[in-house]
């Protein structure tokens, strides 16, 4: 029997990896932020930075807390997520550990997307909350 | 009060706590698995979708709490899920039976949606601070479900059959929608600060919310006593232990292969 998280279980196969980081001098918040623009919605054509589920990321003494929340709670692609933003921080030199943690205290609203967020899933098709034009853009 | 952090709470805080929160996994586990039984088969394709959207929803909270019990307990959401006995699970009897019917179905969800509402605002009220914006963001979602319900209602009374079917789902599942509002753990939960109001006042609050909805389409709830086995004591039917036994089936095969 092959069982979760036991040996020979590899929840990352098939995962693509990251392209290589370069840190300019000390390794800062902005160099990790810039890091996690790589890592997709599993869903969408956008960045979880762009769709404002990153919501804090701490770096003291090596050790990375990322905080991030989800658009809703029966969100299948949770772990997936967790897993993508743990790969992608420990790829960036200067990083020893991670930590991810997945919160509800300020629940995501479309308000926390970013404008370029809102232009590429219009691209990709989707009617997008708050869009150019309708009727929320005073929100 | 407030507890903001479990390793300096006291220990029957904790217990309540626990006992509370495994319910309310039980229960979106136990509801979810029961709504997937309709995905292709409800009333209409439009209907399909959103049903397996909430199904999708339920189990996801399931997840959700499961976690939470798991960091208090030292275990994971799969053992949670999967690997308890039925006399373990903490759900209540409402949700257990199979759902052959699409009115039954309507009420009984319902009455879910309306009674985990309650239950979840008197957490967020509760002293268990972190909680609050899980609960908080729960119940933004579970508004839907409920509006989602409240639309079938009107529906299904305004159709001689179906307001037949209402009747009877509705005669059938108030003792047990009324014992939805019982301690999962050994302590009273409200008393040990788990919810910010005692369960008789959310067990009324459940009555006045989901009465006045079936009284607005001329529908009048039963006159009866909570059920005297609630579920949340272990005390479960057959059912139960079928849809436990269904749901590990795959699990237990060793394919889990989640995420």
């Amino acid at each position: 029997m092959l069982a979760r998280n036991e040996p020979g279980f590899d929840l990352a196969a098939g995962e693509e990896s990251f392209p290589p980081v370069e840190v300019d001098g000390e390794l800062t918040e902005e160099d990790l932020w810039a890091a996690l623009e790589d890592v997709e919605d599993p869903e969408l054509p956008v960045s979880l930075v762009e769709l404002g589920l990153i919501q804090e990321v701490r770096l003291e003494d090596g050790h990375v807390t990322v905080t991030f929340t989800l658009t809703y709670t029966g969100c299948p692609a949770k772990e997936i997520m967790e897993r993508m933003i743990e790969r992608r921080v420990e790829t960036v030199p200067g990083v020893d550990s991670v930590t991810v943690d997945l919160r509800y205290d300020d629940p995501w609203t479309p308000a926390d997307m970013h404008e370029s967020a809102r232009e590429k899933l219009g691209e990709a098709g989707f009617a997008c909350p708050l869009a150019g034009g309708g009727v929320c853009d005073d929100e | 009060m407030t507890v903001d952090n479990l390793e300096n709470a006291e220990e029957s805080f904790v217990n309540a706590l626990e006992a509370e929160l495994l319910a309310v996994a039980d229960d979106d586990h136990v509801m979810g698995n029961r709504l997937c039984d309709w995905t292709g088969v409800a009333p209409t394709v439009e209907e399909d979708v959103a049903i397996s959207n909430v199904a999708q929803d339920e189990l996801g909270h399931a997840e959700l709490f499961y976690d939470q019990v798991a960091e208090i307990r030292e275990g994971s959401s799969q053992e949670l899920a999967y690997e308890r006995s039925p006399e373990e699970y903490r759900n209540a009897r409402l949700l257990e039976a199979p759902f052959e019917d699409w009115a039954d179905t309507v009420v009984r969800h319902y009455c879910y949606d309306v009674a985990d509402a309650v239950r979840l605002r008197a957490l967020a009220d509760g002293e268990y601070e972190p909680i609050e914006g899980v609960a908080q963001k729960v119940l933004d979602e579970e508004a839907y479900h409920t509006e989602h319900g409240e639309v079938w209602i009107e529906t299904l009374a305004a159709d001689v059959e179906g307001r037949e079917r209402l009747v009877a789902a509705l005669e059938d599942a108030w003792a047990d929608a009324l014992a939805f509002f019982e301690p999962a753990g050994e302590v009273d939960p409200a008393e040990a600060g788990v919810y910010g109001r005692p369960l008789d006042a959310q067990r009324e609050a459940f009555v006045e919310r989901a009465g006045s909805t079936f009284e607005s389409v001329g529908l009048s709830v039963p006159d009866v006593d909570p059920a005297a086995e609630t579920g949340r004591e272990g005390a479960h039917s057959d059912d139960l232990e079928e849809l436990l036994a269904e749901t590990r089936e795959v699990y237990e095969q060793g394919v889990d292969v989640g995420a």
